[in-house]
C-alpha cells in the first residue's frame, strides 16, 4: 500500500516535500516513521487524515500523514 | 575599577524621572558573575530596591530594561532583552522578554541595563545615544499609537535607525496587561510592564549606538554562527516557513488549543445558528469535523490564502520566524505590525470562538498599535464571553456590545475599548481575575489564571508538567520559562547534559518528572538572563561556549544552572515578600476539570497529583516542603545570604 507523508517545523529537514512511501499491508504509524528515515523520537505528533494517531495505529492505502515536531513557544 | 570580565560595558544607567537625576553605575565582576544579566539583573534590583508593598503603578516601583552578555553579539538569537518591574497584574515579580533590535542597540549605546525610577510630572521619553542619556519631552508623542509614535520620534531625531521601546495608548491608560513594544512587532507582553511605564509618564526609551563591549573570543562566536547558518540550517529552516503559527492545527489535534475560554482544547469552528456571528458551543463541539476551525486559522492557511506576505527576523537571526501579513480587503492590515503568531491565533482566535484568520490578523495589528498583550487580552475577552453566555454579566454592563463567542464585531470593538479604556473595556482592562470580582464566585472560578495572570495557549491538561510550571512560575502563568512535556515523551536528548535520560509521558507527575520540570525551569531562567532566543537550536554545551566566548569566564553548565536556580529563587523571594505565598501556587479550577469533548475527552490535571508534585518541587529546590519558602541553607549556597536580612516571612 502507499501513504503520503508531509512534515512541518524542523522535521522538514528530513522531508522537504511530500513523499509517498510503499509499505506492507498492516503497517503501523511507528513502522511508517522508521521506513521514512525520520528519527522517531523527534516526531511530536502524527496526524493521519487530519486526526491525531498513536504509534500503534494501522495505516491504510491512500492515507495522508502529517508529522509535527513538539511545540513549546508561541 | 575596570572589569576583568569581557562581554559587558560595566555600565548600568539609572534615570530618576521624579528628580531628573541621571547616573551610571559600574558593578563589579562579582555582580556580573552572580546575576549574569536579563532576569538576573531584574530579580536583583527588584528585591534589593523596590519596597515591599509598594503600588506597582506608583513612583516607588522600578522598571528595569536588562540585556545580558550575549545581547547584540553577532550570532542568531542574540537579539533579545528583558524588562521587569513589580507587576500590576499579579502584584508580584513581573517581566518578560522581547526580540527584535532594541536590546542590541542599547548595548551599542554603551549600557548593559537601564533602571527607571520615580515618575515624571508630564510625558517624557528617554534618549540614549552613544553613552549620553537625556530625558526629553514626549507631549507630542503621548496618545499616538505605536507606528505613528515611532515615525514621529525618528523624524524628530532625524534618524531612521533609532530603536524605540514604547507604550501605546494601552500603556498610557495603564491597562493592566499593556505591553512595551519595540520594532512594532516585538513585545514584552506579560504582566503589564506597559502599565508601569505609563504610570511613570514614560512614553518610550529611544536608543542608538555604535559600540559593543569587547568580547573575549569573537572568532569563536562567528565560527559558531557560521556553523548554524550552514550545517545547522536544516534544524530551523522548516520552522521559519510557517513560524509558530504552523503549529495551530497540530495543537488542536493534541487537545492543546484553547477554545471558548479553555473549555475545550480543540477548535471545530463556528456553527452557523441563524445569525452567522453566533456560536452554540455545544453544537460546535459535536460536529464531526473536530479541527475545521483550527485548520482555518493555522499557519499553512495563512500562507496558502496569501495573507502571509513575508517573514522577518530579529537582529542577526537566520531563522526569520516572524510573520508578516498584509491585506486591503475586508480589513486594512499593515505589514509593519507583522502578523499573528501562535499565541495570538489561539488566545484571540479559537479561545474567543473566532475562525476568521483575516480578522485575527487585523486584531493582531490593533493589539500592536495599542500595546496590549494578546494572551491576556484574548483570555480576558473569552472569559467575559463565557460569563455573558452564562448570564453572569448584566446586559447593562456591556453598554450595548453583544459580547458572545464568535461575534467578530463585538470582539474587535472590545479590543479597542480595552485599549482606550472605554465602556466595559475599562473594566476588562483590569484582567479577567479582577474583572470577575464584581460578578461573584462562579465568574471568579471561570478566570483562567495563576496568580491573576491568564494562561497562554498551552493546555496543562495536555502537559501536566507544564501545569506544575504554571503554578510555580514567578510571573504567574507563563509558558516560556516553563517545561513542555510533549518534547520529552520519546527521548530527552536536550536534557542529557543534566543527567536526564528517561522519557516520561505527558501525564506523569512523579518525582522523576518534577526533576525534569525543575531543571528545565532553572535552565529557562538562565536563558532569560544570558539572554537569547529559545527558538534557536543552541544546545546547553553550545550556550556555555557562547557565554565563555563572550565573557572570557571559565564558566560551565553547572555554574550557569546555578545562575538559573538563583534567579528562580530570588524572584520567588520577591513574591513571598509581596504576600504571594504558596497559596497562590494554584491552577484555576477549569484545568482541574475534565474536557467535556475532543481528543482528550475526560482528561484533567489531577488535583492531588499536581499538589504532591508541587511539594516535591519545593523540596527539590531546597525550599520548605510545605510553604515553599527557600531555606537559609539554600540561600547561602546560592550566594543570596544578603537577602536573609531583608526577608520578612
Amino acid at each position: 500500500m502507499q501513504v503520503t507523508v508531509r512534515a512541518q517545523g524542523h522535521l522538514k529537514q528530513y522531508c522537504q516535500t511530500p513523499v509517498t512511501l510503499d509499505l506492507p499491508d498492516g503497517a503501523t504509524v511507528r513502522m511508517m516513521i522508521e521506513a521514512s528515515g525520520i528519527p522517531w523520537d523527534e516526531v511530536g505528533l502524527v496526524a493521519v487524515n487530519g486526526r491525531q494517531a498513536p504509534d500503534e495505529a494501522v495505516l491504510h492505502d491512500g492515507d495522508q500523514v502529517m508529522l509535527l515536531a513538539p511545540m513549546e513557544g508561541g | 575599577m575596570a572589569l576583568e570580565s569581557k562581554g559587558y560595558h560595566g555600565n548600568i544607567a539609572r534615570v530618576n524621572l521624579t528628580t531628573g537625576a541621571i547616573t551610571v553605575e559600574h558593578p563589579d565582576d562579582e555582580f556580573y558573575h552572580t546575576y549574569l544579566g536579563g532576569h538576573g539583573f531584574i530579580a536583583y534590583f527588584l528585591y534589593k530596591e523596590v519596597p515591599a508593598g509598594c503600588d506597582p503603578l506608583g513612583p516607588e516601583n522600578k522598571l528595569i530594561f536588562a540585556c545580558g552578555p550575549l545581547t547584540g553579539l553577532p550570532f542568531a538569537g542574540s537579539g533579545r532583552h528583558a524588562v521587569g518591574a513589580k507587576s500590576p497584574l499579579t502584584g508580584g515579580y513581573g517581566g518578560g522578554e522581547a526580540g527584535g533590535f532594541w536590546g542590541n542597540e542599547l548595548r551599542r549605546a554603551g549600557f548593559d541595563a537601564l533602571i527607571v525610577e520615580g515618575a515624571a510630572e508630564r510625558p517624557v521619553y528617554i534618549y540614549i545615544k552613544d553613552g549620553q542619556i537625556e530625558i526629553r519631552d514626549a507631549a507630542h508623542l503621548w496618545g499616538l499609537e505605536c507606528k505613528p509614535a515611532e515615525q514621529a520620534l525618528r523624524a524628530e531625531l532625524n534618524d531612521e535607525r533609532v530603536r524605540f521601546a514604547q507604550i501605546g495608548p494601552g500603556g498610557e491608560k495603564q491597562v493592566l496587561f499593556a505591553t512595551i513594544s519595540n520594532d512594532l512587532n516585538e513585545f514584552v507582553g506579560r504582566g503589564g510592564m506597559g502599565a508601569v511605564m505609563g504610570s511613570k509618564n514614560l512614553k518610550g526609551v529611544a536608543v542608538r549606538g555604535t559600540q559593543l563591549p569587547e568580547v573575549a573570543d569573537m572568532k569563536k562566536i562567528l565560527e559558531m554562527n557560521k556553523w548554524l547558518a550552514t550545517e545547522g540550517k536544516p534544524m530551523y529552516q522548516g520552522f521559519g516557513e510557517l513560524g509558530t503559527a504552523g503549529g495551530t492545527l497540530g495543537s488542536s489535534q493534541q487537545g492543546n488549543l484553547p477554545t471558548l475560554n479553555f473549555r475545550f482544547g480543540h477548535w471545530p469552528g463556528r456553527t452557523p445558528h441563524g445569525d452567522n456571528n453566533m456560536v452554540d458551543p455545544t453544537e460546535a463541539c459535536l460536529t464531526t469535523d473536530e479541527h475545521k476551525g483550527a485548520q482555518a486559522i493555522t499557519g499553512q492557511t495563512m500562507k496558502e490564502t496569501g495573507l502571509l506576505t513575508g517573514t522577518e527576523n530579529c537582529f542577526a537571526c537566520v531563522v526569520k520566524c516572524k510573520r508578516v501579513t498584509e491585506s486591503h480587503g475586508r480589513y486594512e492590515i499593515d505589514p509593519d505590525y507583522g502578523g499573528p503568531e501562535y499565541e495570538t491565533i489561539g488566545m484571540m482566535g479559537s479561545n474567543c470562538g473566532i475562525d476568521d484568520l483575516e480578522a485575527i490578523a487585523y486584531a493582531n495589528m490593533r493589539l500592536g498599535a495599542l500595546g496590549l498583550d494578546s494572551i491576556s487580552c484574548g483570555a480576558t475577552i473569552a472569559w467575559a464571553m463565557e460569563c455573558v453566555e452564562k448570564g453572569l454579566i448584566p446586559k447593562e454592563d456591556l453598554q450595548g456590545v453583544d459580547l458572545r463567542f464568535g461575534n467578530v464585531d463585538a470582539w474587535l470593538c472590545m479590543l479597542e475599548h480595552i485599549g482606550y479604556r472605554q465602556g466595559f473595556g475599562d473594566h476588562l482592562a483590569l484582567g479577567s481575575y479582577r474583572a470577575a470580582q464584581r460578578y461573584g464566585p462562579e465568574a471568579v472560578a471561570l478566570a483562567p489564571v495563576v496568580k491573576k495572570q491568564e494562561l497562554p495557549a498551552h493546555e496543562p491538561r495536555v502537559k501536566h508538567g507544564l501545569g506544575l510550571g504554571y503554578m510555580v512560575s514567578p510571573t504567574g502563568a507563563d509558558h516560556m520559562h516553563n517545561f513542555h512535556d510533549t518534547g520529552y515523551t520519546k527521548a530527552t536528548r536536550g536534557l542529557h547534559p543534566l543527567g536526564i535520560y528517561k522519557p516520561l509521558p505527558t501525564t506523569d507527575l512523579s518525582p522523576e518528572k518534577v526533576r525534569m520540570v525543575m531543571y528545565t525551569i532553572n535552565w529557562r531562567h538562565l536563558q532569560n538572563s544570558a539572554i537569547y532566543c529559545m527558538f534557536l537550536p543552541w544546545n546547553m554545551e553550545q550556550v556555555t561556549t557562547l557565554i565563555r566566548a563572550a565573557t572570557g569566564w571559565n564558566t560551565s553548565l553547572y555554574d550557569l544552572m546555578k545562575i538559573g536556580e538563583r534567579v528562580n529563587t530570588l524572584s520567588r523571594l520577591f513574591n513571598l515578600r509581596e504576600g504571594l505565598t504558596h497559596e497562590t501556587d494554584k491552577l484555576a479550577r477549569r484545568f482541574l476539570t475534565p474536557f467535556e469533548n475532543g481528543p482528550l475527552k475526560g482528561r484533567a490535571v489531577p488535583e492531588e497529583g499536581v499538589n504532591d508534585a508541587l511539594h516535591t518541587y519545593y523540596s527539590m529546590m531546597g525550599w520548605d516542603r510545605e510553604t515553599g519558602v527557600p531555606t537559609e541553607g539554600k540561600l547561602l549556597e546560592l550566594g543570596l545570604g544578603w537577602t536573609l536580612t531583608k526577608t520578612c516571612v
